[in-house]
């Protein structure tokens, strides 16, 4: 048996890659012919590298499709992948399982050329690569962090098991008198234009957001507004901010949603391979 | 250039001289399509007993993950071939954005003791699993009359099992529901499952069929004839055996099977099969808080799988 109809035949090679003392369980999926590029795709913490209703596992198909590569990856210390982790700061970055993935990716397809595609912890990473490596062409970052949980909802966490937060959140009142206070504590990411002004300086960026998440972060979408704001025009082109309508990107937390998501992200990798390679792009597709 | 071929199938493997233990990737049909599995085996003194993992329901597979992982590993270590793999509709199977089906399930794990059995040349295969899986792992040993089965905080009945899934379902989209105003979660999951035949629970395509046929189980109606060993792995909060385990047992063991059961206190034992991954320090930090529940259970599976022997 074969995929289901209308699904894209891919070869894909499941492999352990070594980083430092772990192995990380990483999936390479090939298109046929030569590679127009390899994407580097990474998840948010404690996904397994499908990722939830195996977005990665179906973007990976739907990038052979169009002639490109990719590798999805398990962090270590989490799913297949070998080691342990402690706890995970968030200012501490997995940079060095990122590039050993992209190292290995580039030298398992035989290309240089890179995309980076992640979610949440991993668009922090794809931003990253961006900036660091100068053959990194794009980076798709979903659901980037921008903000930080507000006072109001650690305090809860600490004081309320997790049943009676459900049950007070299933009040309707008690909701929205939520909703509001937990805005109002929001603390805004220490967001510098650093690590944007040197991705976009060579690579272009497309952030993701679903529709829910912009409309309740509005601030913090203003704040990210005056940090593209600082940066030279062209590198400024480079940027786009794309909301998804339909609700929750975060989790992935709809099916319409999921395709959407799919839809846009192969799209804009096929656009910016043709703006930065269109020969080889004629010739591959 | 073309694809590197010797690099990745040299990479398919790994070896762990330290854990003395092999793990390699396997790409079998199992359940009717193509799938990722991983073979774990003992570097030295391989037992001809061997175990297959059957995973959970829905998202909590990717929450149960884990402790399917390290117990293979503790199994292999301890001389136990075992392999683990993703049924139909899961991670890296070849079925992708399909709903998930209970036959799916049943019958990956029916063909991967198969597998072992023609690949491996294995002798007796055993069959291990947490809630949903362990339901799978007691239906796929009774039908095809496996000598052993380690169930990890199972339940015996389907139906509460697919209630305590849509409770969960209406839970994360509290978290995550904008329109105050909209109707609960719930009443749309089971009106959806009704008129359309499917409900899109936060992203999971969860059909009719699905919702039916696992409802439709009652470990106590349909394990019958197994007269293996057993082991039922319970956790909670006190330490006392929660109820579906130790119904399970009690089931077992009035079928004439031999039955071990084993309770273990954790105060995160509400978490297992839920998201465990907790944020602190005012989210600056996120920490797992099923770890030491994952190396307890692998830890009395590996003890009562070593008792049971299965030939070094």
């Amino acid at each position: 048996m074969g995929p289901p109809t209308g699904r894209r035949r891919v070869k894909e090679y499941p492999v352990f890659v070594p980083c430092g003392d772990a192995h990380l369980a990483t999936t390479i999926t090939v298109p046929d012919g030569h590679p127009r590029a390899v994407v580097i795709l990474s998840t948010g913490v404690g996904a397994n590298r499908s990722h939830r209703f195996q977005m990665w596992a179906r973007l990976a198909e739907r990038l052979a499709g169009i002639g490109v590569a990719s590798a999805r990856f398990d962090y270590e210390g989490v799913h297949d992948s070998t080691g342990t982790i402690g706890d995970i700061m968030i200012s501490d970055l997995p940079m060095d399982q990122m590039l050993a993935i992209t190292s290995f990716a580039r030298r398992a397809v035989g290309v240089e050329r890179v995309f980076a595609i992640g979610n949440c912890l991993g668009a922090r990473l794809s931003l990253h690569l961006a900036g660091d490596d100068p053959k990194c062409v794009g980076a798709v970052c979903l659901n980037f962090p921008i903000e930080g949980p507000g006072y109001i909802n650690s305090f809860l966490r600490k004081v309320v098991p997790g049943s009676a937060r459900a049950a007070l959140k299933s009040s309707e009142g008690m909701r929205r008198v939520l909703a509001r206070v937990r805005r109002r504590t929001m603390r805004t990411e220490q967001t510098s234009a650093g690590p944007f002004a040197r991705a976009l300086d060579h690579a272009a960026g497309l952030f993701l957001y679903g529709s829910d998440h912009f409309e309740s972060q509005g601030e913090a979408f203003a704040r990210l507004g005056s940090v593209m704001g600082v940066l030279p025009p062209k590198e400024r082109a480079r940027f786009e901010l794309r909301v998804l309508q339909g609700g929750a990107l975060e989790r992935f937390g709809s099916v319409e949603m999921q395709h959407e998501a799919l839809e846009e992200i192969e799209s804009w990798v096929d656009r910016r391979l043709l703006e930065v390679s269109p020969a080889a792009s004629a010739a591959a597709g | 250039m073309p694809i590197d071929e010797a690099l990745l199938e040299r990479h398919r493997v790994r070896v762990d001289e330290a854990a003395g233990v092999r793990e390699e990737f396997l790409q079998p049909a199992l359940g009717g399509a193509r799938t990722v599995a991983v073979l774990t085996r003992p570097l030295r003194g391989e037992r001809s007993m061997a175990w297959v993992v059957c995973h959970s329901f829905g998202i909590e597979h990717v929450y149960l993950n884990r402790l399917d992982v390290v117990a293979s590993r503790e199994l292999a270590g301890a001389g136990f071939p075992v392999l683990r793999f993703h049924a139909q509709g899961y991670g890296e199977s070849g079925i992708r954005g399909e709903p998930v089906q209970l036959r799916a399930h049943m019958a990956g794990a029916e063909d991967a003791v198969r597998y072992l059995r023609e690949h491996l040349g294995a002798g007796p295969v055993g069959v291990l699993g947490g809630r949903f899986g362990a339901m799978v792992a007691a239906l796929v040993a009774d039908r095809m009359e496996l000598p052993a089965m380690a169930l990890w905080q199972p339940t015996t009945s389907g139906a509460s099992f697919m209630g305590e899934f849509v409770q969960s379902a209406m839970f994360g989209e509290l978290s995550i529901q904008q329109d105050e105003a909209a109707m609960p979660r719930t009443t749309w999951i089971t009106s959806d499952l009704r008129s359309k035949g499917w409900s899109d629970v936060n992203g999971f395509l969860l059909t009719r069929e699905a919702f039916d046929g696992i409802s439709d189980i009652d470990l106590t109606r349909q394990v019958r004839r197994f007269r293996g060993s057993a082991l039922v792995v319970g956790v909670s909060r006190s330490g006392s055996m929660p109820p579906g385990p130790a119904r399970a047992a009690e089931h077992l063991r009035s079928i004439g099977a031999s039955c071990d059961e084993v309770a273990i206190a954790d105060i995160a034992a509400p978490v297992l099969g839920q998201n465990h991954w907790r944020k602190f320090g005012q989210g600056r930090g996120t920490r797992d808080e099923i770890s030491s529940i994952v190396a307890e259970i692998s830890g009395v599976t590996v003890a009562w799988a070593l008792r049971l022997g299965g030939g070094a």
